[in-house]
């Protein structure tokens, strides 16, 4: 909570009017910014400082109005009414103008100078009317409105030094006219903007630009080419560019972690600590970083280049006959990476069943953590062979379970909306922003923030449950015996340690697909992160390593695993929602304990019903 | 009097001037604010291949909209655009 010894000013603005740049570049937070509407979740505060002086700025999710009509809205509201406990009222406003749609946000304007709050505007987008080749005149603007008018181009900084001087100037700032009475109509609203906008914005042509670019992205045929180009190119970075470094990352933890560990059989149990508990911790959420990285650094470029607009426009149709919509699918295709982030950027849809629904779903996404998972027993019970002499059957099975678990998810949402989130039906509108070039700096410090979003989120739950996990497989402490390996020491402390017990009490309740109790060990080591599963069969037989290529590893599956089982240990994988900072997250954003349950408890009946339903359909195919 | 038609039913390319809003009354609130209000013009430039998604022009914004069943956005083509309406519908616009 700030001290209440400096200014408070409010930013306010339409959706996607680059409200969220200007905060970025005058308090110098890393905070996300989009081309793409609903970007800003929640009151974040900055300080903007000039010479001696200085005010925080409080960074509010965008409106077009002062009666809100999502949750988002409803912050903003709160704070301009001074009902927000930990902000108090702000001493003045600073209104964004998007001079590209300057009728919506003069329609703003109208309802804000009713608060009476002294207040200035920054008109954004100048650069884009003038490559428009029409007039803005400013100073008539500013005539109108009775306050401040200054010109901004965000990106390049032009403008920011003129406007910092005058926010920390407060005290000289002037209350606007009202214009509009505060009980008039939206259409009186909506005609004296138009009034306003007509007078000082002339000469207005097309922007031949994106109206150009927008013939052949929304085109039927080439339209639908483009968006498979740009979903191929995010899948391929995920896996291609992003591998790379996380197995560079996973080697040197695990080099980290031999070192430290030395040649002792059994280490002293600090060092244990210290070695498999917190640095193998730590690991597990680092490696994540490259993926989460690079899937952002797209996102932020297809959002702020005023793409994923359009791909939304493409897909809400899609989507919309399962009951989500064109907002949903961002969430959804970062969940392919992480569903942490995924869940986090739902909070960009406004109608709450349609949000509900894609955060129910958005787990079920094939997230990276389930790669090693899949790879490791792909390539141990999958032939690698040539179906038709073109594609590897084991890249077949792969491509599978990313398509089933995308069509399950998709079923489920629809399902939802058709039972007990059925209410709410509202209409999907979504603006689509001019093309912009993406900026360099904008797109690194967002995908950064949405980075740091994740270690927030999940980095504490996965380090906790780790050091949890190390606890319960390093207790209670086995001597090692003369003549033993350190392979075959910590495989003999796991199978008496406590973790082993809770596998071996909870393995009857996957008889049906005749799971063992090590299989059932690594089920439960996947609450911490799924890709455990890997490191915890490793262990269990003896073969050290947790990389999911080592043949060491896949023999002894082969030896361990009847074919249907590690089939059914896959399907359970696709559906179980067995990731402890997903949950956390879940419970975080719905708000409810009564929907997190729900959300695990039917993964778990979808994950329980297809690995029964796997073992024997395999079994009887395979006997 | 020319016969009123739902936005939706409008084919791309056509310009036509919103006449009714009707449903619920955040729908109605939400669409005059983004200034979709009594006698603007709009032009639907394009419809999504896969389904009722449209995209509107109107002044310097462009919009995607999908409607639900519920809400209902009530149009008149523009005289000059009479003749080019869906045939099978040209007879509802006999003054």
């Amino acid at each position: 909570m700030q001290a209440r010894s400096i200014p408070h000013v409010a930013l306010v603005g339409v959706p996607n009017s680059g409200k969220t740049t200007l905060f970025n570049s005058l308090t110098g937070q890393r905070k996300k910014v989009a081309n793409y509407p609903g970007v800003t979740v929640e009151p974040s505060v900055g300080i903007v400082r000039q010479h001696a002086s200085a005010i925080a700025l409080v960074d509010l999710p965008g409106v077009y109005s002062l009666s809100p009509k999502s949750t988002d809205e409803e912050i903003t509201l709160r704070v301009l009414e001074g009902a927000d406990p930990h902000l108090g009222s702000p001493d003045g406003v600073l209104l964004i103008l998007d001079a590209t749609n300057l009728e919506k946000g003069l329609l703003l304007f109208s309802q804000l100078a009713s608060l009476g709050k002294p207040m200035l505007v920054a008109l954004t987008m100048i650069d884009e009317v003038k490559r428009r080749s029409a007039m803005l005149d400013d100073i008539q603007l500013e005539a109108t409105l009775g306050v401040k008018v200054i010109p901004i181009v965000g990106v390049k900084g032009i403008g920011i030094t003129e406007l910092r001087s005058e926010l920390v100037n407060i005290e000289h700032w002037r209350t606007p006219f009202v214009h509009v009475p505060p009980d008039a109509t939206i259409e009186d609203r909506i005609s004296w903007a138009r009034l306003v906008a007509a007078q000082v914005l002339r000469e207005v042509h097309l922007d031949e630009r994106s109206e150009r670019i927008d013939r052949i992205v929304l085109h039927p045929l080439w339209g639908m080419v483009v968006f498979v180009l740009i979903m191929a190119l995010i899948f391929q970075s995920i896996f291609t560019w992003a591998q790379p470094v996380m197995d560079w990352i996973d080697y040197g933890f695990s080099q980290l972690r031999a070192w430290m560990v030395g040649d002792a059989i059994a280490p002293p149990l600090w060092l244990d600590f210290l070695a498999n508990g917190i640095v193998a911790g730590v690991g597990s959420v680092l490696v994540f970083a490259p993926q989460i990285f690079v899937l952002m650094v797209l996102v932020t470029i297809l959002e702020d280049s005023g793409y994923l607009a359009r791909a939304a426009f493409f897909v809400d149709a899609i989507l919309g006959s399962f009951g989500l919509q064109g907002r949903s699918f961002i969430p959804l295709l970062s969940s392919y990476a992480c569903a942490i982030p995924g869940i986090l950027s739902a909070r960009m849809i406004p109608s709450h069943a349609e949000r509900m629904a894609t955060i129910l779903v958005a787990p079920l996404m094939t997230c990276s953590a389930r790669l090693p998972v899949y790879t490791l027993l792909i390539a141990a019970f999958v032939p690698p062979v040539l179906v038709g002499g073109v594609i590897s059957l084991q890249a077949l099975v792969l491509g599978g379970l990313y398509l089933a678990a995308a069509v399950v998810g998709l079923c489920v949402a629809w399902l939802l909306r058709k039972t007990v989130l059925s209410s709410d039906r509202t209409p999907f509108f979504l603006e689509f922003p001019p093309y912009r070039v993406p900026h360099w700096r904008n797109v690194v410090v967002r995908a950064y923030g949405r980075m740091q979003d994740f270690f927030q989120t999940a980095g504490t739950v996965i380090l906790a449950l780790s050091v949890v996990l190390w606890a319960l497989a390093s207790f209670p402490r086995v001597e090692p015996q003369p003549m033993m390996s350190a392979d075959h020491y910590r495989r003999m402390q796991l199978e008496q340690s406590y973790a082993a017990k809770l596998g071996k009490a909870i393995a009857p309740v996957f008889a049906p697909m005749h799971f063992d109790w090590q299989v059932t060990l690594g089920i439960i080591g996947s609450f911490a992160a799924r890709e455990v599963f890997v490191s915890v069969m490793g262990q269990l037989y003896a073969v050290g390593g947790d990389d999911p290529s080592n043949l060491g590893l896949q023999h002894a599956l082969q030896r361990q695993l009847q074919p249907p089982v590690a089939f059914a240990v896959l399907a359970f994988y696709m559906f179980a929602l067995q990731c402890m900072s997903t949950i956390a997250v879940l419970r975080r954003e719905t708000g409810s304990w009564r929907w997190t349950a729900f959300a695990f408890a039917y993964m778990l009946v979808l994950a329980y019903g297809a690995a029964a339903l796997t073992y024997n359909i395999t079994s009887a195919l395979l006997s | 009097m020319l016969a009123m038609l739902s936005l939706e039913q409008v084919e791309a390319g056509h310009v036509v001037r919103i006449v009714r809003l009707a449903g619920s009354q955040s729908f109605v609130e939400r669409m005059k604010e983004l200034g979709l209000v009594y006698d603007t013009v709009v032009e639907v430039v394009r419809r999504s291949p896969l389904g009722r998604t449209i995209q509107l022009r109107y002044g310097t914004s462009h919009i995607a909209l999908r409607l639900s069943r519920n809400h209902m956005i009530g149009v008149e083509p523009l005289h000059q655009q009479i003749a080019s309406v869906q045939p099978e519908r040209a007879l509802d616009y006999v003054v």
